[in-house]
């Protein structure tokens, strides 16, 4: 059963002479417990669907349906509950909040929803598998970047979503921390049964996924490259 | 967790939650200083009017009125009270006073209580000074007094700014954060959240401050009514203020502040509702120019770093207008204030205290008192060191001019015409006859010191008016009024008239303090002919004067004149009176000056202080923005000197702006208040308030400076290079 369903999504920036296409007719499906990679060049719009997918920006043209929900029909307090309660963002920069330390960052987004009734357990649990529980009071500021990516992994999880969103997680992690980070949200994604889709500009990252989409100047690239890949490939 | 969240970020950004403390405790306490004096001001008002004219709100006067009348109008619902006033009624009229419950029905009240009295319209009167000073117009008056409401036109802008200044600071703080609500957003803070949070830091910060704020414009008010009672103690005539203070007054500035403090913190709550999540996650709140724009002047004067300063001025422009405006109204406001009282205090020397020097040494003023009935005269002439006392009254009647009269220099000028109006039927020139009595001796003094016989058979005419055409107001040129050919004048009043024989026509005056009106014919005369003729017709108005010279004259010290004063005011103590020394009124006068500029000028500095604030608060506030704009100026090569090069053009520009402006401003206000003043332009510049303007802009410049050192300081001192690598951010 698709998660996820775009239908001919076209994203345009700038009006006039400055207008930007930035994606041009995407249609795409994402299967429940699928781990997807979407692949691209710098400017290739890859960053672009993913904010459009997690409902952060509009698009120009198109329909994105999650859990068979159309997402541009809703509320923007719909939309933004929605969210909080099926997707998870994770960002290359961690995005994390520089005033709380890594426990009220991880319980922030369970206080938007529940107020003060947190499942604390199910916190522990989840900075304990990331490997962070003994940094829970620690600042943002304090951690190196591989910490500060899993409290920003936690903090996406913590809802229990069914869509993980992660833009280029590991682009400002050293190799042995990426293989880390990689390896965490593999087994997040087997063990909460979630989907994920994970853009990166790093193909050998994306060959360690279950499929990998390629996106080029703004649309899906079927069939064969323009350039030598590494690793195998999929069409879509 | 939104408490926590809440908490953490007031810890951990106590820069800018002191930025927005301060800009809330400053507003808020001249807010209240505003509303406080205000009201006090007004409370004022409405006391001088009631102490001078009464507090009476409507008025019957007629011819009869009776206790049944005075019931009649007692049970009118709104008539709170209705008592005869004694005083003003005399035989065959008598005048009722009317105060009513709500003032503000009394233009609909009146009329229907004089219709139930049988009276005609014009039987009532309103009292509208007091009226109107409670917002209360006649609603048939088309343009009714709005003196009080400029004032509080005046009042709401001020305070409009005040709250401005609020804004301005939370504006800069929540800006800064809006990248921040763009995550929260994203993660899953629905709009209304992050509103909420908004509001409860926004309260939370500026609870304490606006209510501190508020009880301290409190304190500053009294104090200043204290210090204005204490520079005006010699002021004669004017009754003491007391503080008075209203709550809702504290509710009002209360309420303001706290709804400022709350909409400034909905900003960004509604400026995140315009953005999608996204949007806001890249807003980085750094200074933007829209437009392209060059500094040319800063580019020609310092170069590229003059450019580069230029632009960051210009993209602050929108939070640095409050700090501009208020340094330049407070500079302006200070060197143009201390301009206008050193020359009003030139022409004060001039019109008045040089003048009249050797005119009086001691002015008694015999309250309520006809010349007639005082009897004191002589003894006042034998008090030891009283060269010379004066009595007199003054009075006033009109006298008719044929066009022959008027003197040659008169039609050479213009003629009659020009300074009496259009002449009657009959061509006869109606002019005002101000009439001064003199007591007997003072009036044969005079006839001996203008040199003809003394007698006290007759008036004496002042036959001059001021030549405007060939002369100005400083520096007057006399020339003879009429002719010296009627040897009679006829003078009327009240329907009366009665004949009064010229002794003779003069260009001197009586020495006495007096200044007289331009085109009008002064007649002095004794005051034995008063009480035979003129007496019977018009009536004097109702004070008389005492002008009493020392033997000592110029020379008189303080406590001469002091005890003159105290020994003349003791022998005519069976009279009611006011008295004045020319030494002691010279010293309040200067005393007042001070008194004045020493207000005006705390409030120029506190318009200073404000302006300063916000450019310590733009400047500070600016710095995470700032890291940014510096760290890319040091990738491409800028030095650390080369960019507190560029603070040092910004603070240079801050300070200079206020300051060029006003220069310039104040020499124009100066060259017209001296050409408007017939003052020799020499005589300001000798008593210019130069060191004290000089000193004010030295302040601000110097503030100005250290809010920039301050700021490029922390800023140089950060690790740029960090920045420039988390630009992403």
């Amino acid at each position: 059963m698709s998660i996820l369903e775009l239908r001919h999504i076209g994203k345009t920036y700038g009006e006039k002479e400055n207008q930007v296409n930035a994606l041009q007719d995407i249609s795409l499906q994402v299967e429940e417990g699928e781990f997807a990679a979407i692949v691209g060049t710098s400017g290739s719009g890859k960053s672009t669907l993913l904010n459009l997918m997690g409902g952060l920006d509009n698009p120009t043209k198109g329909e994105i349906f999650i859990k068979n929900r159309e997402i541009g029909s809703l509320s923007r307090k719909e939309l933004t509950i929605f969210r909080r309660r099926n997707i998870g963002f994770v960002f290359q920069n961690y995005s994390l909040m520089p005033v709380l330390n890594v426990y009220d960052n991880v319980a922030l987004p369970v206080t938007f929803d529940r107020g003060k009734h947190i499942n604390r357990k199910y916190i522990e649990e989840l900075l304990r598998e990331l490997g962070i529980w003994e940094k829970r009071r620690k600042y943002p500021n304090e951690l190196s970047g591989g910490q500060q990516q899993r409290v920003a992994i936690a903090r996406a999880l913590v809802n229990k979503p069914h869509l993980l969103l992660c833009d280029e997680p590991t682009g400002n992690l050293d190799s042995a921390t990426t293989i880390e980070v990689m390896g965490l949200l593999k087994a997040s994604c087997r063990k909460y049964q979630q989907t994920i889709l994970m853009v990166t500009h790093n193909e050998a990252i994306a060959q360690t996924c279950d499929r990998v989409i390629h996106i080029e100047d703004g649309r899906i690239v079927t069939g064969k490259r323009r350039f030598p890949e590494k690793g195998g490939d999929e069409e879509c | 967790m939104w408490n926590d969240y809440t908490k953490s970020y007031i810890k951990n950004n106590r820069a800018s939650g002191i930025s927005i403390m301060a800009a809330s405790l400053v507003a808020a306490m001249f807010l209240s200083l505003l509303c406080s004096l205000a009201y006090n001001f007004w409370i004022y008002e409405v006391e001088q009017i009631i102490l001078e004219e009464g507090g009476w709100q409507g008025r019957i006067v007629c011819d009869k009125f009776d206790a049944g009348d005075l019931a009649l109008v007692r049970q009118f619902a709104n008539v709170e009270k209705a008592v005869i006033n004694e005083e003003l009624s005399e035989q065959g009229e008598i005048v009722a006073d009317i105060y009513f419950r709500n003032a503000r029905n009394i233009y609909r009240d009146m009329p229907l209580i004089a219709e139930q009295l049988g009276l005609k319209e014009d039987s009532i009167q309103y009292h509208s000074l007091l009226l109107s000073r409670y917002f209360i117009h006649d609603p048939e008056d088309e343009t009714p007094p709005m003196l009080l409401t400029l004032y509080l036109a005046i009042l709401m802008i001020t305070a409009l700014s005040l709250i401005l200044i609020i804004r301005g600071s939370f504006e800069l703080s929540m800006n800064a954060r809006i990248h921040q609500f763009g995550i929260l957003s994203s993660i899953g803070a629905t709009p209304k959240q992050v509103r909420d949070c908004l509001l409860q830091e926004a309260a939370v910060l500026s609870a304490a401050p606006v209510i501190l704020g508020s009880l301290s414009g409190i304190f500053i008010s009294y104090g200043l009514i204290g210090a204005v009672n204490i520079f005006a103690a010699d002021v004669t005539e004017r009754h003491e203020a007391v503080f008075h203070y209203s709550p809702f007054i504290f509710a009002f500035t209360v309420l303001i502040s706290m709804l400022t403090v709350l909409f400034s913190a909905w900003i960004p709550a509604r400026k995140l509702s315009r953005m999608t999540p996204l949007e806001a996650i890249r807003n980085t709140g750094g200074l933007l120019l829209k437009k392209r724009k060059h500094s040319r002047i800063l580019s020609v004067l310092f170069g590229m770093e003059g450019e580069l300063a230029g632009n960051a001025l210009k993209a602050q422009k929108k939070h640095l207008r409050i700090s501009t405006l208020s340094l330049l109204l407070s500079f302006l406001g200070f060197s143009i204030m201390l301009s206008f009282t050193v020359l009003a205090d030139i022409s004060t020397r001039y019109t008045y205290f040089e003048r009249y020097q050797d005119a009086w040494d001691i002015m008694i003023t015999l309250k309520d008192t006809e010349i007639s009935d005082f009897s004191l005269t002589d003894e006042l002439r034998d008090i030891s060191n009283v060269q010379d006392a004066a009595v007199y009254q003054k009075a006033e009647a009109m006298t008719f001019l044929p066009e022959g009269l008027q003197s040659n220099e008169l039609s050479s000028l213009g003629g009659l015409e020009q300074v009496a109006g259009t002449p009657m039927a009959d061509g006869q020139f109606q002019v005002s006859v101000p009439i001064v009595i003199l007591d007997d001796t003072s009036f044969l003094n005079f006839c001996s010191q203008i040199g003809i016989a003394p007698s006290l058979d007759g008036a004496v005419v002042l036959n001059q008016i001021w030549d405007s055409i060939n002369s100005n107001f400083r520096y007057k040129k006399y020339v003879p009024f009429v002719r010296k050919d009627n040897q009679a004048t006829v003078l009327y009043k009240n329907g009366n008239s009665t004949e009064i024989p010229v002794l003779s026509y003069t260009q001197e005056v009586p020495v006495l303090r007096e200044e007289y009106e331009n085109y009008s014919l002064v007649h002095f005369i004794p005051l034995t002919m008063w009480n035979r003729t003129l007496g019977e017709v018009c009536e004097a108005e109702s004070d008389s004067y005492i002008r009493i010279l020392s033997t000592e004259a110029v020379t008189a010290s303080l406590s001469d004149l002091d005890s003159l004063e105290k020994e003349a005011v003791q022998l005519v103590r069976e009279y009611k009176t006011e008295s004045e020394n020319r030494i002691r009124e010279r010293l309040s006068n200067s005393h007042l000056i001070f008194g004045m500029r020493v207000i005006f000028g705390a409030f120029c500095v506190l318009l200073a202080i404000i302006g300063i604030a916000n450019v310590f608060s733009n400047t500070l506030g600016f710095l995470r923005q700032r890291k940014r704009e510096f760290a890319r100026y040091m990738s491409i090569g800028l030095t650390p000197q080369e960019m507190r090069k560029i603070f040092c053009i910004e603070a240079f520009v801050t300070a200079g702006k206020p300051l060029l402006i006003t220069f310039p401003l104040t020499m124009l206000f100066v060259q017209f208040a001296v050409t408007a003043s017939y003052l020799d332009p020499m005589e300001f510049w000798a008593e210019a308030p130069i060191l004290p303007v000089l000193i004010f802009a030295a302040a601000i410049v110097l503030f100005v400076a250290l809010a920039y050192y301050i700021g490029g300081k922390r800023l140089l001192k950060c690790n740029l290079n960090e920045t420039l690598r988390n630009e992403s951010e």
